[in-house]
């Protein structure tokens, strides 16, 4: 059983108020439309610093990991060195020197060849710490932004 | 009319939008590709390196004197790596002891028997580690000798040539240190923009794409700097990988490029 309603037709509104009905709508749609797209452009670039910041991360890994093997080849050498941002900084034609030496241009080769790009040496063969720094703040400042850095404890 | 330049205005934003959303793809694409190939390189390979030379049995063991050493014998023991003869470091060849040994129970000039069972250090069948053919490393803490497989049984597996000693019968090695392990052989090279892996000398198979360049590096023992063409393979205790990657599309007339490096000691050389 149905009840069934007739609905009176609505009351149709005058030509010249329907022109201008539709000129505003499309202003607003317009708006809308451009404040979606600029969302979507700023989604775009974030994801594309959170790739690039990936593939840094993934490199800063590895070149702590290339150090790591390269001192275990040469217990004896000392490879301690302050914050070092420059390869041309690093002296010596000794092998610990030329290590050291690679792995700095190894940085600013794989992880990033601006000047926030630096390698740390302390606390060997006891105890290293090998941190890598490197400008992360394309991809957010929640991990440390400019001065990112990766920490590896390893022992000789 | 107004609203309809309006309405181009949009489509053409929207069609903006889907263009560089495509770029950005691309450009995600190429990064992740370069992230995942550098990836895959660098574990793979340190792998086969570090074990470059290792086997289940002592460093110190050799075959007999009056044995004369096969090529398979002196690389595996001498020259762990090397780089097929090309001599400009493009190549990489590993050899080495598989990982997995099995515990050898008795054994005879030209047979062994393995320990089958399900317990620690045994085989269920001795035909789910090795296939005729295959090239073995029968080895204990006194000799070393590589050998070629006959005929695979449950748990007795015959091997070509004879030792000239039984194996389990030497003065200077119990037999409970005698170990039968497969023969490693793995050359790394790059064939086009593809890094390849190919494995006992067999079909290459490819491990990653993108690689536009690949060379290899060595550190000769007491030298100062790593270079691709060392005087003694026999030497050699690390290797140096550097690769440039690049992405598959090309974004804004660019291709996407990194490049990638890393260190790894030969564990059997180090430690």
């Amino acid at each position: 059983m149905s009840l069934v309603t007739i609905q009176h037709p609505r009351h149709i509104p005058s030509a010249r108020l329907q022109q201008g009905m539709g000129m505003i709508e499309v202003l607003v749609s317009v708006l809308v439309l451009a404040v979606g797209l600029l969302g979507v452009a700023a989604m775009q670039s974030l994801a594309l610093r959170g790739g690039q910041g990936s593939l840094e991360t993934s490199q800063a890994v590895m070149q702590s990991n290339s150090i790591v093997e390269a001192m275990r080849i040469n217990p004896t050498g000392n490879y301690n060195m302050g914050k070092t941002c420059s390869a041309a900084s690093v002296t010596g034609t000794d092998l610990r020197a030329n290590d050291q030496r690679a792995w700095v241009t190894a940085l600013k080769s794989t992880v990033g060849a601006d000047a926030a790009t630096c390698g740390q040496i302390t606390g060997c063969p006891g105890a290293c710490v090998i941190t890598v720094f490197w400008d992360d703040s394309r991809a957010g400042t929640d991990q440390g932004g400019t001065a990112r850095s990766l920490v590896t404890n390893a022992r000789i | 009319m107004i609203a309809m330049v309006l309405g181009l205005l949009v489509m053409g934003a929207a069609f903006a939008v889907f263009q560089s959303n495509q770029r950005s793809y691309q450009a995600n694409q190429g990064l992740s590709r370069i992230q995942e190939s550098a990836r895959v390189a660098f574990e793979l390979m340190s792998r086969d390196m570090r074990a470059a030379g290792g086997t289940a049995c002592s460093n110190l063991a050799a075959p007999d004197v009056e044995h004369t050493a096969t090529a398979d014998e002196i690389k595996l023991r001498s020259a762990p790596v090397g780089d097929n003869g090309t001599g400009d470091g493009s190549q990489l060849v590993v050899t080495s002891g598989d990982d997995t040994a099995y515990h050898v129970t008795a054994a005879t000039t030209n047979s062994i028997t393995l320990a089958t069972g399900t317990g620690p250090g045994e085989i269920n069948d001795a035909k789910d580690a090795f296939k005729t053919n295959d090239t073995m490393i029968l080895c204990s803490a006194n000799l070393l000798y590589v050998v070629k497989a006959g005929t695979v049984g449950t748990s007795v597996v015959t091997f070509t040539p004879a030792t000239p000693v039984v194996m389990t019968v030497d003065p200077m090695a119990p037999p409970a240190t005698v170990m039968l392990a497969k023969y490693r052989s793995t050359r790394w090279y790059r064939n086009g923009t593809g890094l390849f892996v190919s494995r006992e000398g067999g079909v290459g198979q490819q491990v990653a794409d993108g690689v536009t360049a690949l060379s290899f590096s060595y550190l000769v023992d007491g030298a100062s700097s790593y270079t691709a063409t060392p005087a003694s393979w026999t030497d050699v205790v690390a290797v140096r990988v550097d690769m440039t990657l690049q992405g598959a599309d090309q974004v804004d007339n660019k291709t996407i490029s990194r490049n990638v490096s890393n260190v790894i000691s030969l564990r059997s050389r180090a430690l």
